[in-house]
């Protein structure tokens, strides 16, 4: 017999040699049938509900504006909130509340990582690896993608307006090695905006003696990323071609006569200050002339030290700039950041993974 | 190794048989199960495979009917539905159940064959606008109405 020759007494052996065979067979039926059964789960569950999820979200975001409310104010402008309070921010969208289907990409800068390009181009990608897991949450039900993982980007469509490589990396390390992954692409146009420069016909303020007054409404508070820059060229003098700095100040209340109190002096360490493109940062005022370039930059811890409620207050940022009274203030009033501002307008593509 | 049975002389035969018999019963009866079992898994899986789909369709146009955004006036888009899934009828209806947490309404899709029950997410749209109805798949088709206000699903 063929099974084990150290047995003694070989009859009745038939009944083992059946039990082995069958059981073979058994587990090689059992094998076989939980295999299939495995082999199918894959395709029944999760991953056939990540490509829809993730269309209609890529979808609503690049054609819908967004919705916010906190119980009795509502609006499509989510952005403006979003400082004060992310669970104001019912739904994410990132066009433009004006029916032309354009990205805003104020909507882009409050919670998306932007990177610089050429020429003013910029691409941005969320979430990166400093995003705060409560913002991430509340980024992920606002897009409706609770369930699912994601990453996204928006680049231009002009390559070489940008580190393809660098937003390729970045891609790449945030998607990494997933086994089911489906990446959703769109096209829109984006409209960038930011503040500019001013120039001496623009300046409003205190005329005797000079202190000219900026203000920020609240609208644009979301175009200050990291501080309030502020730049001044062809500047009006009167009486002399020299005139000198004295002192900024920064605040959320002006008396009647378009001035901050004393109270709200920056000390020279509080802000930075570039003349003709170089840093003349320092101690003291400075004198400067009419064909002068100055770029004055607070950043944006000393704007939330000198006014802590300065996102849910509700006023306007003032800025005092205090010089000599050589330079021609054309009005008395205020003069407002919202009138410098521009736009560039380019066609983007923004893919999202979902996992 | 030891013989089954210290006297082996006349009883080889029926000890044959009963081994055989008793084993194959119970390996026959184990297969059966086993293949009941598998078969069911599978068979609920499929039905929750047909189940997504057409709760993502409903889901998209549900999207699509958003979007629409008419100015006055109503957008009615009616779509064609799978009567049955896994040969039984189902039924689908908005639901504010939410096992995923999100704290959103969800497209619940149940059938009739073994109580299969799917939730599908609305994408957060009913932050934007409310989104209500219940259907049974019975016509093969449903009507989703955006009068701006509201997004109804009814049968078609």
């Amino acid at each position: 017999m063929a099974f084990h020759h150290y047995m003694q007494e070989e009859k009745a052996m038939v009944s083992i040699d059946f039990l082995t065979g069958v059981g073979v067979l058994l587990m090689a039926f059992l094998f076989a049938s939980y295999t299939i059964s495995s082999v199918m789960t894959p395709y029944s569950g999760y991953s056939k509900e990540l490509y829809p999820a993730a269309d209609r979200a890529a979808t609503l975001l690049v054609r819908d504006a967004g919705y916010w409310t906190n119980g009795n104010d509502y609006g499509t402008e989510w952005n403006i909130v979003w400082d004060e309070n992310q669970s104001y921010v019912r739904k994410i969208g990132l066009i433009k509340p004006d029916g032309n289907n354009t990205i805003d990409s104020r909507k882009l800068n409050v919670f998306m990582q932007s990177h610089s390009g050429i020429d003013d181009f910029y691409w941005w990608e969320y979430p990166t690896s400093s995003t705060e897991p409560a913002e991430k949450e509340n980024v992920s039900r606002a897009l409706g993608l609770s369930r699912n993982n994601f990453y996204f980007q928006i680049r231009p469509v002009n390559e070489s307006r940008f580190n393809v490589s660098d937003a390729d990396a970045a891609a790449l390390d945030a998607v990494g090695e997933q086994t089911d992954v489906v990446a959703v692409t769109r096209l829109a146009m984006t409209v960038r905006t930011s503040f500019g420069d001013f120039t001496g016909t623009d300046l409003s303020g205190h005329t005797s003696p000079t202190k000219i007054l900026f203000v920020i409404e609240p609208d644009d508070f979301d175009l200050i990323s990291n501080g309030i820059r502020l730049s001044i060229r062809d500047w009006i003098f009167v009486g002399s071609n020299v005139s000198d700095f004295q002192w900024i100040k920064i605040g959320n209340k002006i008396n009647t006569n378009y001035e901050l109190t004393d109270n709200n002096r920056l000390s020279d360490g509080d802000f930075s200050i570039v003349k003709n493109g170089i840093n003349i940062t320092g101690p003291g005022g400075f004198s400067f002339n009419n064909t002068d370039t100055i770029t004055f930059f607070v950043p944006l811890e000393t704007l939330e030290s000198a006014i802590p409620d300065v996102y849910t207050s509700g006023k306007p940022i003032y800025l005092q700039l205090n010089v000599n009274s050589v330079v021609e203030v054309t009005d008395e009033g205020m003069t407002e950041f919202s009138n410098t501002k521009q736009s560039i307008i380019y066609l983007v593509k923004m893919t999202l993974w979902t996992w | 190794m030891r013989t089954l049975h210290k006297d082996l002389s006349g009883q080889v035969v029926s000890i044959d048989y009963i081994l055989i018999f008793s084993m194959s019963v119970l390996f026959f009866g184990i297969m059966t199960l086993s293949f009941s079992s598998v078969v069911d898994n599978s068979t609920r899986q499929a039905v929750y495979s047909e189940l997504t789909d057409i709760g993502n369709q409903v889901s998209s146009g549900i999207t699509d009917a958003y979007l629409s955004n008419p100015v006055q006036g109503q957008f009615i888009s009616v779509m064609d539905i799978p009567v049955q899934a896994a040969n039984s009828e189902y039924f689908i209806e908005v639901t504010d159940e939410d096992p995923y947490g999100s704290g959103q309404r969800t497209l619940r899709l149940t059938s009739g064959f073994k109580d299969v029950t799917v939730f599908v997410p609305l994408s957060s749209i009913d932050e934007l606008v409310n989104v209500h109805g219940s259907i049974s798949s019975s016509s093969g088709k449903i009507t989703i109405t955006n009068n701006r206000s509201d997004i109804f699903i009814t049968q078609g």
